[in-house]
């Protein structure tokens, strides 16, 4: 039966929405294509109970919309928005419609603000009534990304989060004026550093400075505007690569810094001007192709005004580009004073001298000059605070950069003991599903680590807390314990069969069995059948191994399995563990098992199940079958913990297993990619330590596990009933070796 | 192997081409002199294979090589009793036929081979010059002209592969690493055929790559695979495209880590 039939029956049955639905009714019988499509979002809507005054809001909208298929899309996307975060939010959506457009795809926006509000339901009401003034300034691409950019700042400050979402915060005045710029030049910068370290070996760091225009050179340290405003967002990434080579080249050829005493402003801004071209031909003789790269930032034209700032984006045109003509006789003195002191081009006193010289041209030519306003041009270019010893950067410009180091600060607040400061936001319930445990006595503080920032590029250090937390003992499942017997069992077999160090007469081998060759020789020659198995092979058992197991006890591990049993995948984990350490105990390998979950990188919490040296016994099957879903995945913590771990353990071969159910994931968190970024930093760590690192991740997150682990070191596990199978296959592979 | 040496085909017949760094030429004729055993170190595609060719060619001894493995065993060096239609016949592995006859014996990759495999060089590196043979109750005294060498790539060992500290001990080492830019660019123009200055290009854009080493690459390009492109280039296929065939695509799928190497490719070539 049609969707369509279904909803009348229903609303036929409720008096207050009759006349509401009556007069969507009459718009769909015009669009008869969409009616199903529509009728299931209405049904969606009753179905996460949003209300009669959301439904009446729904099909007036719809009426008033007259867009049978957009306000399919509409109140769908209404509907999600109420399971998430309310019927509150959803209604706010729905009246928002007609404020929508319409000539652009909505889904991705529609999907960021759901996705949003599971975050931050609080929120959601707020973001949803400004979600048509958003999206007119960042596009439905970029709605993600202004909302992700709010995460980031306050993910832990709701008053303030509001007030973003709002827009009154200074940071979302920014970001709207961005247009979905910056999340393009955020992707771009790591390649856009990888290039610039490979040219010249340096190391840098990038931040980013909300509604800065010009890069800004802090050696090490290039300071980006949020976005370059102007550019396309395909360009980004072009602007970001030649601002890094730009920074480059003063940092490889600059000489310290000038002093800009007794110098006038335009002398200021035409030395910086020359010493730019000065460094950039430096650059460009080692490495011509920069000139491509740069080239197309230099579009200025002779026949701009003549005004200070034009004359001055034609002579760095004129110094850079020797193909360029310019009738201009004060860019041609500009070149004739540069051309003079190529020979000189190793000192950068001749960018002083040039701008002195130019810059009294200028005041002669009567040309004023606003310092205030003046703003470098190309834009790839650093604004030049970085070249001059104690010059005030333009007040503007300082309070932005403010801004974002509050904004910093906001989200780095220290905290004391690996106690969380509780003047912040009392009476704040934890952020998503995550469930509370009763923190006191249970955990103890064992360490703090680093963790890495890949925007950075940079390790923090000391920027977790790592406890350790008692688990209380569970009831280990008779069913598990039954099955896992009678594989344990096949699995001791198999490795007994390989325990003897030789293996005499054998069909094959690498060596003679002697004893048999002489056997079987005396055979044939008294003209009997010789046995011919003579050889013999060593099988190596050499299993000096220490084998860290890190069971993943997030809350997503709480999901079914999906197996016929009704598993949950924790269940399938400590299965997995219980037969992999009751077949290990058989065999004297050490190996220890942890549980871990996170709640925000001050509260990483290890669940020790079974030291290396203990043996398996009814109280660890007990601990592991205690091991509860709750918190979130910081993998990279787990992963350095059980770097820390391991590192005490003499062992030929030391390794650090993962089963997990997912990405790296955490609640103080919103860039999936920087937990993702960190993790793998971790698996390299270790790597270097010696410390090999395997996942078996299941639900498919495919992608970032073979990020994390490297494509040997991370197996998918399609089936979750197939993980324990995996594990020990994983184990003896490795064991074998 | 009825021929004047019983090595004859391990004879290195041509001079291979080999640019030396440093004195690492004289080190080793010095060293060989003494039959001091080496080991050369240094990252995979720098010149360490080629050296000890070009090394053996010159000194006129027989090479053997053996290239490292993880399964190898003891047997697969010093040899094994084989069947045959009259019984058993003991069959050298190479260790034992440079012993007997006196070759530079070369242990490529050491560290792939397990460490209780290695050992068995002990008894050869230490001033009894002797090798064992358990199986045939034999000591076979070195010849005076066997050499051990052994090679070994510091980069790419984690702590489960390293030689064991009482088999490093009886090494010299020569360290090599990519060679200077000047070098190198005569080694890439010699080897590919390509003129200087596009030679001089590949190898500026090698250096690029060996930057990004640790930052994002485990290890940057090789001197091998700057010829690789080279050898390219020379076929006629266009320098960027040889360089991304060669430099950027085999070593890393990162798309980031690929940027950032294009674009410095970018940037070199003019």
């Amino acid at each position: 039966m049609a969707a369509i039939d279904d909803l009348r029956r229903l609303v036929s049955a409720r008096e207050r929405l009759a006349p509401a639905f009556a007069e969507a009714d009459a718009h769909l019988s015009s669009q008869p294509e969409w009616a199903d499509a529509w009728a299931e979002a209405a049904l969606a809507l009753m179905r996460v109970n949003a209300g009669a005054a959301c439904h009446v809001a729904f099909y007036l909208a719809t009426a008033r919309l007259g867009d049978a298929g957009f306000a399919a899309r509409l109140g769908a996307a209404a509907a999600a928005l109420c399971r998430e975060a309310g019927a509150g939010p959803a209604r706010v959506l729905i009246e928002q419609g007609e404020a929508l457009p319409r000539d652009t795809d909505l889904a991705p926006a529609f999907a960021a603000l759901v996705d949003f509000a599971g975050r931050q339901p609080a929120a959601a009401e707020a973001a949803a009534a400004l979600l048509p003034r958003v999206l007119a300034a960042t596009g439905a691409g970029g709605y993600g990304e202004f909302l992700a950019a709010g995460l980031r700042a306050y993910g832990k400050d709701r008053a303030r989060l509001l007030a973003y979402v709002r827009l009154e915060d200074p940071l979302a005045k920014a970001r709207l004026a961005d247009q979905g710029l910056s999340g393009a030049l955020r992707r771009a910068v790591p390649a856009a550093l990888g290039f610039a370290d490979s040219l010249w070996g340096q190391e840098w760091s990038v931040r980013f400075a909300p509604k800065a225009q010009r890069p800004s050179l802090a050696l090490p340290i290039l300071v980006l505007p949020e976005a370059f405003a102007g550019r396309a967002a395909g360009d980004q990434g072009e602007i970001a690569a030649a601002a890094l080579a730009h920074a480059a080249a003063h940092r490889a050829f600059g000489a310290g810094r000038f002093d800009p005493r007794r110098l006038k402003p335009v002398q200021v801004a035409l030395t910086s001007l020359v010493e730019d071209a000065r460094v950039e031909l430096l650059a460009m003789r080692r490495f011509p192709g920069l000139r491509r790269l740069w080239a197309p930032f230099h579009d200025v034209t002779p026949d701009t005004a003549r005004t200070v700032p034009d004359l001055m984006r034609r002579m760095s045109r004129a110094l850079f580009d020797p193909a360029y003509e310019d009738g201009e006789p004060w860019i041609a003195k500009a070149r004739a004073l540069f051309a003079e002191r190529l020979p000189r081009i190793d000192d950068a006193a001749i960018a002083r001298e040039i701008g002195n010289l130019l810059g009294n041209d200028l005041g002669q030519m009567r040309l004023s000059f606003n310092a205030k306003s003046y703003v470098v041009e190309p834009c790839y270019r650093d604004d030049h605070a970085g070249l001059w010893t104690s010059e005030q950067p333009p007040d503007a410009e300082a309070s932005e950069i403010d801004v974002a180091v509050e904004a910093m600060r906001r989200t780095e607040q220290e905290v004391e003991d690996g106690k969380r400061r509780e003047d912040q936001a009392p009476g704040e319930k934890p952020a998503g599903r995550a469930r509370s445990v009763a923190a006191g006595d249970e955990t103890v503080v064992i360490g703090r680590l680093p963790e890495w920032d890949y925007a950075l590029s940079k390790a923090r250090q000391d920027w977790v807390t790592v406890k350790s937390c008692r688990v209380h003992p569970g009831r280990p499942r008779p069913l598990e314990r039954e099955r896992a017997a009678a594989r344990v069992q096949a699995l001791i077999r198999g490795a007994r069969l390989g325990l003897p160090k030789r293996l005499k007469r054998q069909a094959e081998g690498d060596q003679l069995d002697i004893d048999a060759a002489i056997a079987g020789a005396i055979e044939r020659r008294s003209g009997r059948m010789p046995d011919e198995r003579v050889f013999q092979r060593v099988s190596r058992q050499a299993r000096d191994m220490a084998t860290l197991l890190l069971v993943d006890a997030s809350q997503s591990t709480s999901d079914p399995a999906g197996g016929s049993d009704g598993l949950r995948i924790i269940d399938r984990e400590i299965e997995a563990a219980s037969v992999l350490a009751a077949a290990i105990d058989g065999l004297g390998d050490r190996l220890a098992i942890e549980g871990f979950a996170s709640a925000g990188r001050e509260d990483v919490r290890l669940m020790p199940v079974k030291d290396f040296d203990d043996a398996f016994d009814a109280l660890a099957e007990a601990r592991l079958a205690g091991l509860a879903p709750g918190l979130s995945t910081r993998l990279g913590a787990a992963l350095r913990q059980a770097g820390r771990r391991l590192a005490e353990q003499r062992a030929w071969r030391r390794v650090a297993i993962v089963i997990t159910d997912g990405e790296p994931f955490d609640v103080d968190c919103d860039d999936a990619r920087y937990l993702t970024e960190d993790a793998r930093h971790a698996v390299q760590e270790l790597r270097a330590q010696g410390i090999d690192a395997f996942a078996l991740g299941m639900n498919g997150a495919t992608a970032s596990g073979v990020r994390i682990f490297g494509r040997g070191g991370f197996i998918p596990v399609a089936r979750a009933e197939a993980l324990t199978a995996a594990l020990a296959g994983l184990y003896f592979r490795l064991s074998a070796r | 192997m009825t021929g004047s040496h019983p090595l004859a085909r391990y004879m290195v017949a041509e001079c291979p081409y080999y640019r030396p760094a440093g004195n690492e030429v004289e080190v080793f004729r010095a060293a060989h002199a003494e039959r001091i055993p080496m080991m050369l170190k240094g990252p995979t595609g720098c010149g360490k294979t080629r050296f000890i060719e070009h090394m053996a060619h010159v000194l006129g001894t027989p090479l053997i090589t053996v290239a490292c493995h993880e399964d190898m065993t003891a047997a697969d060096l010093v040899g094994r009793y084989l069947l045959d239609e009259t019984g058993t016949v003991w069959q050298d592995g190479p260790l034992t036929l440079a012993v007997r006859y006196g070759a530079i014996l070369y242990l490529d990759e050491v560290v792939e081979a397990r460490q209780d495999t290695t050992v068995v060089i002990h008894p050869l590196t230490d001033d009894r010059r002797i090798l064992p043979l358990e199986k045939r109750n034999e000591i076979v005294k070195a010849h005076p002209d066997f050499h051990l060498v052994v090679s070994y790539n510091p980069g790419y060992q984690s702590a489960v592969k390293d030689l064991k500290e009482s088999t490093k001990q009886r090494f010299v080492a020569l360290d090599f690493d990519y060679p200077a830019p000047a070098i190198e660019a005569e080694i890439v123009a010699h080897e590919s055929g390509l003129d200087p200055e596009t030679a001089r290009v590949i190898t500026e854009i090698g250096q690029r790559s060996r930057n990004l080493r640790g930052h994002g690459l485990d290890e940057g390009a090789s001197t091998r695979m700057l010829i690789q492109a080279g050898r390219l280039a020379a076929r006629g296929i266009p320098l960027r495209e040889a360089c991304q065939l060669a430099l950027v695509v085999p070593v890393t799928d990162d798309r980031d880590m690929r940027q950032a190497l294009t674009r410095a490719i970018d940037a070199c070539i003019a």
